[in-house]
């Protein structure tokens, strides 16, 4: 059994996300908004998310635990991103 | 554990009279550094503190949410340097009522969902793929132009066609060593074989030499044939000694000779191992080599993948549904205030706490992500004073007769009994989201009161129409500092009041936020 937690951070104005199509339950402070997701084993998942913000803005996904610890920064071009990322649980 | 602190939030310097603060239902979400943090927002909620200051009062105010998937929790601590509700229009009140202390917690829900978004996830992860695939053959093609990663396959391709040899010649050697093994059982067992035909040669001989012992008493012709076919025979099996002895000898020299091939042929074999195992060590040394050079030319990091991160080609091409996101927010606000006040009464000074509440509900949408509109209905009752210096007239505070005739004074106290009243406002607005460049918030608000009577009297209230102006500088790469200067200007007026009276307010804000930590 392996956690995974998922953060993203960053000026927007909405924000949601989903692990395997199933929809976390952000929680967070401020600008920063994480979520932890538990795996029964290793395997292949896939993360996605929306964020809607100020265009030009810049956001981070993060992911860290039982995978590949992995940051990227993205921007809100057109006041609004939709994004995915696969990962392997270890 | 880490000081998880969201957004800081400074606002100081107002430089005109701020003569209305007004209700400032500013939906101020402060996620994206807004400079105005009101508790009455129906924006996203932050996190964040708020200085205001202006000739008339000095404003802090606190602020903190917590999001929980589509809903947010947040509280909110202000206070005042001066009560302003003093002095002031009973209908100007209505938007002017701003105790010294406020509390408020706030719950706002919005109805944004990833689900609304699974087509467009869907035509993103398809661009994704198809991005990549390009990418993926522009850049082995790129491999072939490049100089250091060109260098690093003829050393690695070198180190392969080593590590083939050293294969080769390890096999060769294996195959010796086989061989060798082979031979030194062959040796083995054609010794034994000599051996034991020895022993049968000598056993032989000692046969016939019983046999030769035994004819010594036999009649003397048998005897002498007998003796001479038996020492015949017992030279025939001496010589066959002497040749199974002569076997034996060699057969142990090629046992020997074979021994020490297969000795040496383990040696070379060990030997060839050890190079083997240098080869493959140097060959993968060479192919790590190589495939960081190809990541590096490559640049095959890790990595998620957006619209966002598309080609501007690929990013047209993703159709982004129309999903307004309504947001709902309900409010609730307790004030503390405190009063002094002549009592025409009892003629003397008094003082008074009172707890003056408000509700607010509020509604918004983004029709497009940077853009809210927002409605805000709101309840409250509030202590409110008359007009002093109407008040002073005609209650005089102090009377005295000290030659100079009676006067009055409203020294530094409020005249009059405090009273409740209540008041209604309905605010409309629109904010823009922009994280740099010049952004805007202008909103109308239309507010009505009257004392413990007439709820519902709109006929007569106060209107006010501000128009923030904010711009917006970010520092950092990820936009999480900014810096913001902003000037609102703000003209009010009454409605349907026996006299109409109208001002004007301008004030200037300087601020800038920044992000700290991260859960």
């Amino acid at each position: 059994m392996g956690d995974v937690k998922v953060v993203l951070k960053g000026s927007f104005s909405n924000r949601d996300a989903s692990v395997d199509d199933r929809a976390l339950p952000l929680v967070g402070t401020g600008a920063a908004q994480s979520a932890t997701v538990s795996f029964a084993g290793p395997g292949a998942h896939k993360l996605k998310w929306v964020v809607t913000g100020a265009p030009g803005a810049k956001y981070t996904v993060a992911l860290s635990g039982a995978t590949d610890a992995w940051t990227q920064e993205f921007t809100l071009k057109g006041g609004r991103d939709a994004g995915l990322k696969s990962f392997q649980v270890k | 554990m880490t000081t998880r602190l969201g957004m800081f939030v400074l606002v100081v310097a107002g430089l005109a009279p701020r003569v209305a603060a007004a209700n400032d239902a500013v939906p101020s979400d402060s996620a994206a550094g807004e400079s105005r943090l009101d508790p009455e927002s129906v924006g996203v909620p932050g996190f964040g503190v708020v200085f205001e200051g202006g000739a008339e009062e000095q404003r802090v105010t606190g602020r903190a949410a917590l999001r929980y998937g589509a809903f947010a929790l947040d509280g909110t601590l202000s206070g005042a340097s001066v009560d302003t509700s003093t002095g002031r229009s009973v209908l100007f009140d209505s938007l002017d009522a701003r105790p010294k202390g406020r509390v408020a917690v706030g719950l706002t829900w919005t109805s944004f969902a990833i689900h609304d978004y699974a087509d467009v996830l869907d035509q993103v992860e398809k661009l994704c793929e198809e991005q990549a695939a390009e990418e993926a053959r522009a850049a082995e093609a790129s491999l072939a132009e490049d100089e250091a990663y060109a260098e690093a396959k003829k050393h690695a391709d070198a180190r392969a066609l080593a590590g083939a040899e050293a294969m080769k010649r390890a096999q060769d050697l294996a195959m010796a060593l086989a061989a060798a093994t082979t031979a030194v059982g062959e040796a083995d067992r054609q010794e034994g074989e000599a051996v034991a035909r020895a022993k049968g040669a000598l056993a032989e001989v000692e046969r016939r030499s019983a046999e030769v012992g035994a004819l010594a008493g036999a009649k003397d012709k048998e005897r002498t044939k007998g003796l001479a076919d038996a020492e015949r025979a017992l030279a025939a099996a001496r010589v066959a000694v002497t040749m199974a002895t002569l076997e034996v000898t060699l057969a142990a020299e090629r046992a020997t000779r074979a021994r020490v091939d297969g000795a040496l042929a383990e040696a070379r074999a060990t030997e060839a191992a050890r190079t083997l195992e240098s080869a493959k060590s140097a060959a993968e040394t060479a192919d790590r080599a190589l495939e960081a050079e190809r990541r590096r030319v490559l640049d095959l990091r890790p990595s998620g993948c957006a619209a966002s991160t598309l080609t501007p080609e690929r990013e047209a091409r993703v159709v982004w549904p129309f999903h307004p996101t309504y947001i709902a927010a309900l409010r609730g606000a307790v004030s503390s205030m405190r009063t002094e006040f002549f009592d025409p009464v009892t003629e003397t000074k008094a003082r008074e706490t009172s707890h003056p509440w408000k509700m607010s509900v509020g509604v918004g949408t983004f029709l497009v992500p940077t853009m809210l509109l927002a409605a805000t209905l709101s309840y409250g009752r509030t202590r409110v004073i008359g007009d002093a210096s109407l008040l002073c007239e005609e209650l005089p505070v102090e009377t005295r007769v000290d030659g100079a005739g009676p006067f009055t004074t409203c020294g530094d106290i409020t005249l009059g009994q405090p009273l409740w009243a209540q008041s209604t406002a309905l605010r409309f607005e629109h904010r823009q989201y922009l994280t740099t460049g010049l952004s805007t918030n202008p909103s109308f608000t239309y507010s009505w009161s009257g004392e413990e009577t007439g709820l519902f009297a709109p006929s007569q209230g106060a209107y006010r129409f501000e128009v923030p102006v904010y711009l917006r500088a970010s520092l950092g790469a990820s936009d999480d500092k900014a810096l913001v200067v902003g000037a609102a200007y703000a003209h009010e007026g009454t409605w349907g009041a026996p006299q109409n009276e109208t001002r004007d307010d301008v004030t200037l804000f300087f601020g800038g936020g920044f992000d700290i930590g991260a859960l």
